[in-house]
């Protein structure tokens, strides 16, 4: 329909970009893709011929210095948890384990990110132009990262809504974790000093340890030669896909369905899973690339988490604690057997060969465990209590209460 | 700017860009039962219905605005083809929105006022008048008109009116001077005031200096820090936004100058605020009241921005001009040691405060317009005398995801500016805690003053739209008027 009126000064309406109504609804409204305060986005599209090679060479000529000094923005901005890029160029084929390569090498994109998508991207296409040019600049499709509408339309026709999504500290945000991590050092080098320290110097130290905030940027970290992990840090980015055996697609999604619905938590059980996501993927992205559109011979499980230290103990573990899950989730599966618990060994090999090599992974506090994470909540937590009771007490009361709660000099890590 | 694009006043419906500055309102909802009759009361009103153009011959003594619920459109019969090019959260409205807005325990969308909730509101008239009578005279007027069409039905006026006397006529229940934060909007009418667009940063500019002071063409650059207003686009559909595109918009006629507009009734426990008041300032603030509500507000109570004037001494406060009272930046101030990081202000309108400058801010920003409503309680009074008072809280924006809720989100979520899961304390309806930075900072009991009644998400559509819905046919086409805007 035309509009009512023409513009006053003559010249012709304004073209109005259209998108469709499918776009404008971004799946942050499917709860799967949240968990508490924990907000999934998986984007995975195909890029131009030569792209993959200059990202490929980006990410290994990055000495991790100057890959934390790129990420010190993203450090600033505080929102992710734990984000990811990774290059597909093939897909497991009929035996489950040998790569058929693709006509197009896709980019893999992934962020555990707290608050609203549309304040989430927005900062993205402001603050960080240039690295998302960097990183999407080659895929079909791509418009830049400003004017900011066209960037989130972008993001959701490639977005794929997680099938079940896990957090292990849903009700804390990374901001909260980077400060609970700062905080616990300090209040467990006062408890050293504590028994030590007279009254009055003891208040203005905890008075001095309330009103810091901790550094953002840490200035130097050792380089990790498997780049999985995290520089400078033992969180290790697990990026995986199987394919669904042929017929058994259905049943799998049912089961995903049930247990999203049910609201159990099957990777509560494992004591090194940050984040952990399964996302069928039965189509690739079409952005009218000369390769015609991609077909898929199979659908595929993608299994994606962020886990401490080891990724073979951790899936060996994953068999342990949660067989159900995983027997009915990988057994599905192309490559393995019906029953992948029964033999964890074969199972985490299987998987480990399905892998794909993680090429930049951006993990703000990757050096913490899951239990140290858990901990210095706790800390954090216990903290706060005490400043609210003790915050006009006497120095020595304060002193006195503060032993009390963090028994001077007792405070270990904790090991998983 | 080269690509600015004159604004179609005559078509962009009043109270938008501009205040009227008219001290009643009654926000009036019609529901509507036929899409015939609700087509001809639109078609009636239509002639009343103020527009954006400046008042030559003085301010009227009312004006007459409309606008459009979801459930509203379709009682009209528009066709869901058109229905579906509206954005998402529109479509579904605020009762379906309450876990974005945070609208839980006291605000459930189950605890809502009747006529408040999912689907009450059709069609919202908005009257406002220069008095108590006349306002009177214009709801009678109205009952009429609706009562000249079947199946149409009028709901209880909601009426709101401005507390102060007539030389401060800007405060609210809990007292402040409210209004500060409009934003500035390019090619508006009216005046507009530093600190009200978007913060630059720090860079080079020409000396302004006459054409051909400086030899050679050469003008020496100079380190300055500005504002800009923002763009028309991000509050009018149908021009350029912020980052100069034109951004998706419902289908023709209601893609342009039409806005989005929403409605939404606090409930304010004002014997709260003053208990809260007193015990906080009795515990952490040498019992200087002002002082203790200026840090929950980052405004003195006069509207003086304590990111300018932290300290107690009221003497040394000036008065500021209308230009003076938004010319300020959080960017100096990253620890909240003068304005605190979780104050009401700083959250609503985080200008510069956010890592990454204004850029994080200025796509997030609201044209509001509301009032309050309810006697005013009594000073000295600390006890609740039962009456309903509040504010009508009205905003306007091209996207309610993207501006509104993203707001409404800062306000209870104070991650975002590194103060974890603090709610604010002027609008939070739990109990929590806020932090007052400092050296020690101090730590406040919050308690629950402000919840939400109800409200809907509104389209108000521009006069040439109005004119087409009036002359849809039986199946919901939209027939455009030739020649439309003012009659």
């Amino acid at each position: 329909m035309r509009l009512a009126r023409s513009h006053r000064s003559g010249s012709p309406p304004l073209k109005q970009p259209k998108f469709p109504p499918e776009e404008l609804q971004w799946v942050e409204a499917s709860p799967r893709n949240r968990d508490g305060k924990a907000h999934a986005l998986t984007v995975i599209g195909p890029m131009r011929r030569l792209w993959p090679l200059k990202l490929r060479f980006l990410a290994r000529r990055h000495s991790s210095m100057v890959r934390e000094w790129a990420a010190r923005k993203l450090r600033g901005l505080s929102f992710l948890h734990f984000a990811r890029w990774v290059l597909i160029d093939g897909l497991p084929g009929a035996d489950g384990r040998t790569r058929e390569p693709l006509r197009s090498v896709h980019l893999y994109f992934e962020a555990n990110f707290n608050g609203g998508f549309e304040h989430y991207i927005d900062a993205f296409a402001y603050v960080i132009p240039g690295q998302i040019r960097q990183i999407f600049g080659g895929a079909y499709g791509f418009p830049g990262p400003q004017p900011a509408t066209a960037f989130k339309a972008y993001i959701r026709r490639h977005d794929y809504p997680a099938a079940l999504y896990y957090s292990a500290y849903p009700e804390h945000t990374a901001t909260q974790i980077l400060a609970a991590l700062a905080q616990r050092a300090r209040v467990a080098a006062l408890a050293d000093a504590a028994p030590d320290l007279e009254p009055q110097a003891f208040a203005r130290a905890w008075r001095d340890l309330l009103a810091g905030r901790p550094p953002m940027v840490p200035t130097k970290l050792p380089r990790q030669k498997d780049r999985n992990y995290a520089i400078g840090g033992q969180a290790y980015a697990l990026t995986v896909f199987t394919a669904i055996r042929p017929g058994r697609e259905d049943e799998l999604r049912r089961f995903l369905n049930r247990l999203a619905e049910s609201g159990e938590r099957p990777f509560e059980q494992s004591a090194t899973t940050h984040f952990a996501r399964l996302v069928v993927v039965d189509r690739l992205p079409f952005e009218g690339s000369p390769f015609g559109e991609p077909t898929l011979p199979f659908q595929y499980l993608l299994f994606a988490t962020v886990l401490d230290g080891e990724p073979e103990a951790h899936l060996r573990d994953l068999c342990e604690r949660m067989p159900r899950t995983v027997d009915a989730v990988w057994g599905k599966c192309l490559g393995g057997s019906e029953q992948p618990s029964a033999t964890p060994q074969a199972f985490a090999s299987w998987i480990r060969a399905n892998q794909f090599e993680t090429s930049a992974f951006f993990a703000p506090y990757g050096a913490a465990t899951l239990a140290e994470v858990r901990a210095a909540l706790d800390v954090g937590q216990r903290a706060r209590h005490l400043a609210v009771k003790t915050q006009y007490d006497t120095p020595r009361t304060l002193r006195e209460d503060f032993l009390r709660e963090f028994g001077g000099g007792r405070m270990e890590w904790p090991r998983p | 700017m080269s690509r600015r694009t004159p604004l179609e006043l005559h078509d962009i419906q009043g109270n938008v860009l501009r205040g009227y500055g008219l001290p009643t309102a009654a926000y009036v909802n019609v529901r509507i039962g036929d899409w015939r009759e609700g087509r001809r009361l639109l078609a009636d009103l239509r002639p009343t219905v103020e527009d954006a153009r400046p008042w030559d011959g003085g301010k009227p003594g009312a004006t007459v605005n409309v606008a459009l619920s979801h459930e509203g459109l379709c009682r009209l019969g528009v066709a869901e083809s058109t229905l579906s090019t509206f954005p998402p959260e529109f479509r579904q409205g605020m009762a379906t929105r309450s876990e974005q807005l945070g609208d839980d325990g006291r605000s459930a969308p189950g605890r809502w006022e009747n006529g408040l909730r999912e689907g009450d509101i059709h069609l919202l008239v908005v009257l406002h008048a220069e008095s108590r009578e006349r306002l009177d005279v214009q709801t009678a007027w109205l009952d009429r008109r609706v009562a000249s069409h079947r199946r149409i039905t009028m709901g209880r006026p909601q009426v709101a009116e401005v507390l102060g006397p007539g030389d401060d006529p800007t405060r609210e229940h809990f007292g402040y001077r409210d209004g500060f934060g409009q934003p500035a909007i390019e090619a508006a009418p009216g005046e507009q005031f530093r600190g009200q667009g978007v913060a630059l940063e720090r860079s080079l500019r020409p000396l302004r200096r006459r054409k051909g002071f400086w030899p050679l063409g050469l003008r020496p650059l100079r380190l300055r820090r500005g504002w800009r207003p923002l763009a028309a686009g991000e509050f009018v559909l149908g021009y350029r936004d912020d980052d100069g595109v034109i951004p998706p918009a419902p289908e023709a006629p209601f893609g342009r100058n039409g806005t989005f507009m929403v409605y939404r009734k606090l409930h304010q426990d004002v014997a709260a605020f003053r208990r809260l008041l007193k015990s906080i300032a009795v515990k952490h603030f040498s019992a200087d009241q002002e002082l203790a509500a200026a840090k929950l507000a980052g405004r003195w109570r006069d509207g003086t921005p304590v990111r300018l004037y932290p300290g107690g001494d009221r003497n040394g406060r000036p008065k500021l001009s209308k230009a003076e009272v938004n010319d300020f930046r959080y960017r100096d101030d990253q620890t909240g040691g003068a304005c605190p990081l979780g104050a009401h202000v700083r959250r609503a309108n985080p200008r510069d405060a956010m890592f990454g400058g204004s850029e994080r801010s200025r796509r997030h920003r609201i044209i509001r317009r509301g009032m309050p409503y309810g006697p005013p309680l009594p000073s000295g009074i600390h006890e609740d005398d039962g009456c309903d008072r509040g504010l009508i809280f009205v905003c306007f924006n091209a996207s309610i995801s993207r501006q509104f809720e993203v707001v409404n989100r800062w306000l209870c979520d104070g991650d975002p500016f590194g103060v974890g899961r603090e709610s604010d304390a002027l609008s939070a309806h739990k109990s929590g805690l806020m932090t007052v930075q400092g050296n020690p900072p101090k730590l406040l009991s919050l308690e629950p003053l402000v919840w939400s009644c109800g409200g809907e998400y509104l389209f108000q559509p521009g006069l040439s739209a109005l004119d087409a819905l009036a002359n849809s046919d039986a199946n919901g086409r939209l027939h455009p008027v030739r020649g439309g805007g003012r009659i």
